[in-house]
């Protein structure tokens, strides 16, 4: 429901894969053919030896050029990835209904309004362990989330068809229909909570 | 209406496969410490003062001297680098489908958790041979569910009549993608009620 780029995040772990992959190629490559060992160190020699001087001459303190560039090279990407990672789950939104079509003013419907009657619904139901209401802004719709926990047993579609009828319940009060999501689960709770007797 | 179609479907695939934040997260987070390593050593060198572990220019040295390492720390090393490097590469491409089924609703969305069905099938298979809840065990996959029934010593167990409820209860339900029944009936019987 929420807004996080998956795109991103399977291309991000795509390119490390990759990264990952060459180096363990190329680490196994060096076990497996002596002479490309052999040619790694006289390489290595040689680049040292011939380093030219922004490479090899401190100039901060004990440290060159080249380094103090790797450096801020890493700050910038340390930077991106953590705003990456803050930008996973958003797009939660405590407003479900804004309406400026009327010519008299603009209706503003909060998260509470379905809240509320939602759960003078279903929080008195056996069938539920619990309920929980939130909404998120889906490519510009405010949409509900209503997930419920089942108890033992319970059939799904049992489940879905008590939330459904709240739903309908509460367009009829909202005198609109909001789009909704409902999410049935089990969970730790309701195994171990006692079998509900249905009559 | 098409609009809200097109969001529902966003939504219906969304909620039933992985969004690979955990792993991605993860994957970030590593890396932050590792580049704030880095940086750390840059700045402790270009300050003079001691390095936590190798300074950068140790590291450099250590790069280049590679021949003395035994080979193999370079297998061993590799082995480890290819082995993580695959992981990473099958959570990047893989399908990533969560345990999660899709339930045909007018009004709304509905998904229903995998543990949710199984625990409705074992009731389901209960209440069509009497046999005690506690005595079956349900396990849904992506297309089939499988109910295994340990019965009470002596007492047989008919498994068609459950295998007929329990596909009668699938019918009804028409959860997305549909479920194949299968009763296994354990051979041994376990003794009490």
């Amino acid at each position: 429901m929420n807004g996080t780029n998956r795109g991103l995040n399977r291309f991000f772990l795509l390119v490390v894969g990759l990264v990952l992959l060459a180096l363990g190629a190329g680490a196994i490559a060096l076990a497996a053919l002596p002479n490309v060992l052999g040619d790694w160190g006289n390489q290595a020699k040689s680049v040292a030896d011939n380093a030219p001087d922004w490479v090899a001459a401190p100039s901060v303190g004990q440290v060159s050029l080249l380094t103090v560039l790797i450096g801020v090279v890493a700050v910038v990407l340390a930077l991106l990835l953590i705003l990456f990672i803050a930008r996973h789950g958003q797009g939660r939104t405590s407003r479900v209904i804004d309406d400026r079509t009327s010519d008299t003013g603009r209706t503003l419907v909060e998260l509470g309004v379905p809240k509320s009657l939602l759960a003078a619904e279903l929080d008195d139901r056996d069938e539920f362990v619990s309920t929980r209401v939130s909404a998120y802004d889906v490519k510009g719709t405010p949409t509900l989330k209503v997930s419920v926990q089942c108890r033992r047993g319970v059939s799904p579609v049992e489940a879905a068809r008590i939330v459904t009828e709240a739903l309908y319940g509460m367009d009829e009060v909202l005198g609109t229909r909001l789009p909704a999501m409902v999410q049935v689960t089990g969970g730790f709770r309701s195994r171990s909570a006692a079998r509900a007797r249905l009559a | 209406m098409s609009d809200a179609n097109a969001a529902y479907s966003r939504i219906r695939r969304r909620e039933t496969h992985a969004s690979r934040s955990r792993p991605a997260i993860v994957t970030a987070v590593v890396l932050v410490l590792a580049l704030a390593y880095l940086v750390t050593e840059i700045v402790l060198a270009a300050a003079g003062q001691q390095p936590l572990l190798a300074s950068p220019t140790q590291m450099v040295q250590g790069l280049s001297s590679l021949g003395g390492v035994p080979v193999v720390w370079f297998v061993v090393g590799g082995i480890v680098l290819v082995v993580l490097a695959l992981v990473l590469i099958v959570l990047a491409i893989g399908g990533g489908r969560r345990s999660r089924h899709v339930l045909d609703d007018d009004r709304a969305v509905v998904v229903v958790d995998n543990e949710v069905i199984a625990s409705a099938l074992v009731r389901a298979a209960a209440d069509a041979d009497s046999v005690d809840p506690d005595r079956a065990v349900a396990a849904v996959t992506h297309r089939a569910a499988t109910v295994r029934v340990t019965p009470s010593s002596g007492v047989s167990v008919n498994s068609d009549a459950i295998r007929r409820a329990l596909d009668e209860r699938l019918q009804a339900w028409g959860l997305k993608p549909a479920l194949r029944a299968r009763v296994r009936i354990e051979k041994q019987g376990k003794v009490g009620a």
